[in-house]
């Protein structure tokens, strides 16, 4: 008789245990998870992708850049904009490792957008404008000088200078002004390390 | 109370067995598409040394033909490759490769160097869940772990797939003691084709300079080989996406010279290798198939010979049967793929 009770009262320690494990656990995998329900599937992940480092995320940065009445954020999901952007001039698809997802690269005539499979979601990885007929959201735009840019993002805090490259972090987000010769040759979001 | 002590006994046994089993049921198999989580683990069943060990990512498990290199110049080698495998993974992955053998040379592919930090947990666990445990299974869990993962969660899996219980298949069980062999010798084959077409301009960066980790790894993995005497080759697949820029190229090159070391960017030697990416890669030109592996197997295979006048081992009775076993099977996978294709 005593034999059960002790049984019973192990066993009880066990699933109260396993239970715990569960529980404690329990928000871990649901943030890792980034709405798939294990890791084998949450493999679609991309190896050509940008260096993302962590569970995809809808951006919490005030940095975004507007075309088409559209405001275009890192880590958003791409379909909610895709549709007011047109045809992009081409597209490019790379399946990633031990795969189902893959990285797009859609080029538009004056930006290009970089997305990454995040379960069933494409969530844009990059932006990056072409040509000086697009601005970001401040109005900056390619061919701009480094004081114009800093004038721009005063209300930030800028690293480097204009002998290489002028980044602007805001939450999630990382906004690059590489320079040549002193002005502005290239404009990118990525996400923020 | 001897009774009572037998009874505890027997029921905390039976407890472990039955978490132990529930765990063994719930991790994930990686038998079904996704066949790259299972290939940390196939090395332990190798019962040959290697005179070549291949370490990295997709770049050199898709992209080298081990069997290919036996058959042309008698070279035994491994490919200790993953999924987007970190050079901290590449690392502690050659640190307990040492412990049970000492190969000749380590080939370690660079494109991972573009990575400074933890990445994904999908891909940490397709490196990490196969390892058998220690001191460098922890280590590389501590390098490799993400802000949301847990270091518990890898000593007990079952706290971190629970919640696969709802989703399991005839396959977890079918392979919850025994997996099929997915590669050769760690060379994951494909012999379909997808020809390569344009691959779109590269984003320009910031900044180019490797991380300050990830070259602190590649310091220690030129130190652990040359604490071996083993020498270390790097080296940059010759697959042209993911982009590898000139910056990095030429960092790479100046580390090579300043260490000793041999690098080689097999980029602009494809035309040399003999590689027509409109029949060689199954993925428009990411990865090499089957074909495209084998030229490569050729051309580095002749490379090893003349640069570090490897053995042929064709002729010794320690490898020829195992190698037969392994030809015949690597041969029976070509002719099963096919089949699939025309299907």
């Amino acid at each position: 008789m005593r034999s059960r009770k002790y049984a019973a009262l192990l066993l009880s320690m066990s699933m109260a245990a396993s239970v715990a494990a569960c529980s404690s656990t329990g928000e871990t995998a649901t943030t890792t998870e980034a709405g798939n329900s294990n890791v084998e599937t949450q493999s679609e992940q991309s190896e050509g992708g940008a260096d993302t480092n962590g569970a995809a995320k809808e951006s919490n940065s005030k940095l975004g850049f507007k075309t088409a009445g559209k405001e275009l954020k890192v880590n958003m999901d791409f379909s909610e904009v895709s549709d007011s952007l047109g045809e992009p001039v081409s597209y490019f698809e790379a399946e990633s490792c031990a795969f189902q997802g893959l990285d797009k690269v859609y080029t538009y005539s004056d930006f290009v957008v970089r997305t990454y499979p995040d379960g069933d979601i494409d969530r844009i990885s990059s932006v990056e404008l072409k040509d000086d007929i697009v601005t970001t959201s401040e109005g900056a735009y390619i061919g701009m000088s480094g004081d114009e840019v800093k004038g721009l993002y005063s209300g930030y805090t800028i690293e480097g200078d204009d002998t290489g490259s002028m980044t602007v972090k805001d939450g999630d987000t990382k906004l690059s002004f590489i320079f040549k010769d002193g002005t502005v040759d290239s404009i990118t979001y990525t996400a923020a390390e | 109370m001897k009774k009572k002590i037998i009874a505890s006994v027997l029921i905390i046994a039976f407890l472990i067995a039955g978490l132990w089993f529930a765990q063994r049921l719930l991790m994930p198999k990686y038998m079904g598409k996704i066949v790259e989580g299972a290939m940390v683990e196939e090395y332990y069943k190798e019962t040959t040394d290697h005179d070549v060990i291949f370490i990295g990512d997709c770049e050199v498990y898709e992209n080298f033909s081990t069997i290919k290199l036996w058959e042309e110049y008698g070279i035994t080698s491994y490919i200790r490759g993953s999924s987007q495998q970190l050079i901290w993974q590449s690392y502690y992955l050659l640190e307990e490769t040492l412990k049970y053998e000492k190969p000749k040379v380590v080939v370690f592919n660079v494109l991972s160097l573009k990575y400074d930090k933890p990445q994904k947990e999908a891909y940490n666990r397709m490196t990490l869940d196969g390892m058998k445990w220690s001191k460098s299974k922890v280590d590389d869990i501590k390098a490799s772990m993400t802000e949301d993962e847990s270091f518990i969660d890898y000593v007990f899996p079952i706290l971190r797939y629970h919640s696969r219980w709802k989703e399991l298949t005839g396959d977890d069980l079918k392979y919850i003691f025994e997996k099929d062999q997915v590669t050769h010798n760690g060379y994951y084959m494909r012999v379909d084709v997808r020809p390569q077409g344009e691959f779109p301009e590269p984003m320009p960066l910031d900044d180019y300079t490797f991380g300050d980790n990830a070259m602190k790894y590649l310091d220690m993995m030129t130190k652990l080989c040359k604490d071996n005497d083993i020498e270390l080759v790097l080296i940059k697949a010759p697959t042209e996406y993911p982009y590898w820029y000139e910056e990095w190229d030429e960092q790479v090159s100046n580390y090579a010279s300043e260490n000793g070391l041999t690098y080689i960017n097999m980029i602009p030697l494809q035309e040399e290798i003999g590689l027509d990416m409109s029949v060689d890669t199954y993925d428009a030109g990411l990865h090499l198939n089957l074909s495209g592996a084998e030229k490569m197997s050729v051309y580095f295979g002749k490379w090893l010979v003349d640069t570090y006048g490897l053995e042929d081992h064709r002729n010794d009775p320690k490898y020829t049967k195992v190698y037969e076993e392994k030809i015949e099977y690597y041969n029976k996978m070509i002719e099963e793929q096919r089949n699939n294709l025309e299907e």
